[in-house]
């Protein structure tokens, strides 16, 4: 798979987020504005390349080597790993009578599930780096396949528990190039919705043929198992690390440009965005992951719908991450363009809260055509709040992108984890009660994102600071030696490319590349 | 406008998704409000452990003589219906077990024995192998009368007192363990494979 630029600082593994195309838009390339072309290279790709061989724009239906290739391995792997992890959830009215498993067996390992994959995440991305994308990825979804075949050969609650932290702490980590991150982590979000079909019909299929239930599930789960080592395989032949082919490269340049990895996480850690960012990525992503391990057993119970019908209904919460989370990062960019920034965090703001609300509707609704539609409404809303976060996050540190990225990805494992705890297995109550209050705690936990203040940009209620800029907020991660030496020259493009984040208005007012004073006559309105 | 086309057919999926539904039946027939007709029987004993696929439990049931209703009361019932239903120990802490009064809604008893025509006057009977599918729990035996369009109208139980287990199958197979040995040594086996050749390529 192409990794960041070859010059790959440390920590950058989700590097190539644009600050100037829309967070869904189909470059793959890094945030330079478009440099003289190599005219060998571009003979020698598909696509329109940079000169660092990277892909300028995106064929979606293409399977040409390296880019789309990549960029289709990306996707179906992470997809193949969430259908995984999420295969469990459809088949539980099975599984729970044949382990005698009890709502509370039921809850652990929903917790223990989400959580396997929190410590994952945060070293994915030094894992891209000593080894390459294309072997971080293999690794992961090859070593992960015996656990999911020994999930067919479990017999007792404390293996089912145990079992399952281990193959989903693939779940999202694999890399997913640059700025096609909406995309390829939406249609692999997916693989949560396709789950909850594909496992049904596979299961109804194998008892048609005679099988008794407690070992037709059982059966059912080769079906993950396989996926995980064809798509292995898969990534491992056909896939590569770089535009041109290998690691070496990769290794070879790199020494010069290798950032500290103790600062980046430093510069991370001490910026308070990436907690607010950490904390209210649980209550959009893990909201939603929750839902993926409760919502099939929750119509199955409540509605006393047959477990394929409810497989169907909870798979088009998943599914809809097709569109939806490539929507929330769209309705960023459209704001972005004419309010900037504030537009983004407005629109967090509006999809989380509202993705909360439909949430409570759904806990209450109690004819089945309500509740479905306060499903879809929900699913859309949560999932488009995830593909909106991410349309901010590039722009919360250009040097630690990879690790902020890691951490806000970690926090929605943290809040799935904690809100699968407290609503749906250390409680008294029923799940209905459960999703209501879920409901409410996203509702009520997405009001710290009025704490993010940009100053050059400002906040939800807040404008930006007169005298800063760009320049100054990106620069700042690095300090004077640093600066001396010329490292920080990456940050300081990618503040000029992000300067239409002022939005229209302010932006007609400026003049140039340069920060001119306030006062100046512009040029062009 | 893929976008809103994607949004349209989803809502129309969900609409049609929810006329195709079954509507919520109608609240059914309350327990507490069935007598307590027949007297019902199991050749287990409190406490025996059933093998599913493999043990057999015979049950009895006969017009309850102690009950006021007397002895013209049966004319009305056609079928008789006995189901497996959960004792409260293998309900605890599972919600999807639970009883409730209302019998449409309840879900203690899910497993059906036999449905047979109801002969008055002697004792009915039938010998059922415990199926693959029941899970391993704690059990009692439940027959309800039905009349002649279907509806319950009256019951009897050995009792939750007299509770007999039941051992399900695991549904683990020697086949199933081989198959998943085999695949998860390829899987490790072929990562292995390409990483050591591709070191040996790099390292040339």
């Amino acid at each position: 798979m192409a990794s960041g630029d070859g010059a790959a600082p440390m920590g950058s593994s989700l590097h190539g987020a644009s600050a100037h195309e829309p967070a869904f838009a189909f470059s793959t390339e890094a945030g330079r504005p478009a440099e003289e072309k190599d005219a060998a290279a571009a003979k020698q790709f598909d696509l329109p390349v940079d000169s660092e061989h990277k892909a300028k724009s995106l064929r979606i239906f293409s399977l040409a080597n390296p880019h789309m290739r990549t960029f289709h391995l990306s996707w179906l792997s992470f997809f193949t790993c969430v259908v995984s992890t999420f295969a469990a959830a459809p088949l539980i009215p099975i599984i729970r009578e044949n382990l005698g498993l009890t709502k509370t067996d039921i809850g652990n390992a929903g917790v223990a599930s989400v959580s396997g994959a929190i410590f994952s995440r945060l070293a994915m991305g030094a894992v891209c780096d000593l080894l390459g994308p294309r072997y971080g990825c293999a690794f992961t979804i090859m070593l992960a396949a015996p656990a999911v075949f020994c999930m067919a050969v479990i017999d007792s609650a404390a293996g089912y528990i145990t079992i399952r932290p281990y193959w989903t702490s693939t779940m999202f980590n694999i890399k997913i190039i640059g700025t096609v991150n909406a995309l390829a982590s939406g249609w692999g979000d997916m693989g949560g919705g396709a789950t909850q079909l594909i496992m049904p019909f596979v299961y109804e299929g194998i008892l048609k043929c005679g099988v008794s239930p407690f070992e037709a599930w059982r059966v059912a789960y080769f079906v993950p198992g396989l996926m995980h080592v064809v798509m292995g395989i898969l990534v491992l032949t056909a896939g590569q690390d770089l535009p041109d082919g290998n690691l070496r490269s990769l290794q070879k340049q790199g020494d010069a440009n290798k950032d500290d990895f103790s600062k980046v996480l430093l510069h991370a850690v001490r910026n308070y965005r990436t907690w607010v960012f950490v904390f209210l990525y649980g209550y959009s992503m893990g909201v939603q992951l929750t839902t993926n391990n409760i919502i099939a057993e929750y119509y199955y119970d409540r509605f006393n719908l047959d477990i394929r019908v409810a497989g169907i209904i909870a798979a088009c919460f998943g599914m809809a991450n097709l569109v939806s989370r490539p929507l929330g990062g769209v309705l960023s960019d459209i704001g972005a363009r004419y309010w900037g920034m504030r537009a983004r965090l407005w629109n967090i703001w509006i999809l989380q809260t509202a993705g909360g609300a439909f949430c409570l509707w759904l806990g209450r609704a109690d004819a089945l055509p309500a509740s479905i539609t306060a499903m879809v409404l929900f699913s859309f809303c949560a999932q488009a709040a995830c593909g909106a976060t991410f349309g901010v996050i590039p722009f919360v540190s250009r040097r630690s992108l990879g690790i902020i990225s890691g951490m806000t990805g970690a926090g929605g494992n943290i809040g799935a984890g904690i809100t699968q705890l407290i609503f749906f297995t250390l409680s008294n109550y029923s799940t209905g009660t459960g999703i209501q209050n879920m409901g409410i705690m996203a509702m009520v936990c997405t009001l710290p994102l009025v704490l993010i203040h940009f100053p050059q940009w400002g906040s939800m209620l807040l404008p930006p600071s007169a005298d800063a800029d760009e320049e100054h907020y990106y620069a700042s991660e690095w300090s004077e030696e640093e600066k001396s030496l010329g490292r920080h020259s990456a940050s300081l493009k990618f503040a000029e490319n992000c300067r239409s984040e002022r939005g229209r208005r302010r932006n007609a007012i400026l003049a140039g590349p340069a920060t001119p004073p306030p006062d100046s006559t512009p040029e062009h309105v | 406008m893929a976008r809103q086309g994607g949004v349209v057919s989803l809502l129309l999926v969900v609409l049609l998704l929810g006329a195709c539904l079954p509507a919520p039946a109608a609240a059914g027939v309350l327990l507490s409000t069935l007598p307590k007709a027949l007297a019902v029987t199991a050749s287990s004993k409190p406490g025996q452990v059933l093998h599913s696929g493999v043990d057999k439990l015979t049950v009895t049931w006969s017009l309850n003589t102690t009950e006021p209703a007397g002895a013209g009361a049966d004319a009305a019932y056609k079928k008789v219906q006995v189901k497996l239903c959960y004792a409260p120990v293998s309900q605890k802490d599972r919600g999807w077990r639970k009883s409730n009064d209302d019998l449409s809604k309840d879900k203690a008893c899910q497993f059906k024995v036999t449905e047979q025509a109801y002969a008055a006057g002697p004792r009915g009977s039938f010998e059922y192998t415990v199926a693959r599918d029941i899970p391993t729990a704690s059990y009692y035996v439940r027959a309800y009368a039905l009349d002649a369009s279907g509806t319950k109208v009256a019951y009897g139980q050995t009792g939750p007192a007299a509770a007999f287990d039941v051992a399900g199958i695991t549904g683990i197979h020697a086949s199933i363990k081989v198959a998943a040995g085999v695949f998860s040594a390829f899987s490790v086996a072929a990562l292995a494979f390409f990483f050591v050749i591709e070191n040996r390529k790099k390292n040339k």
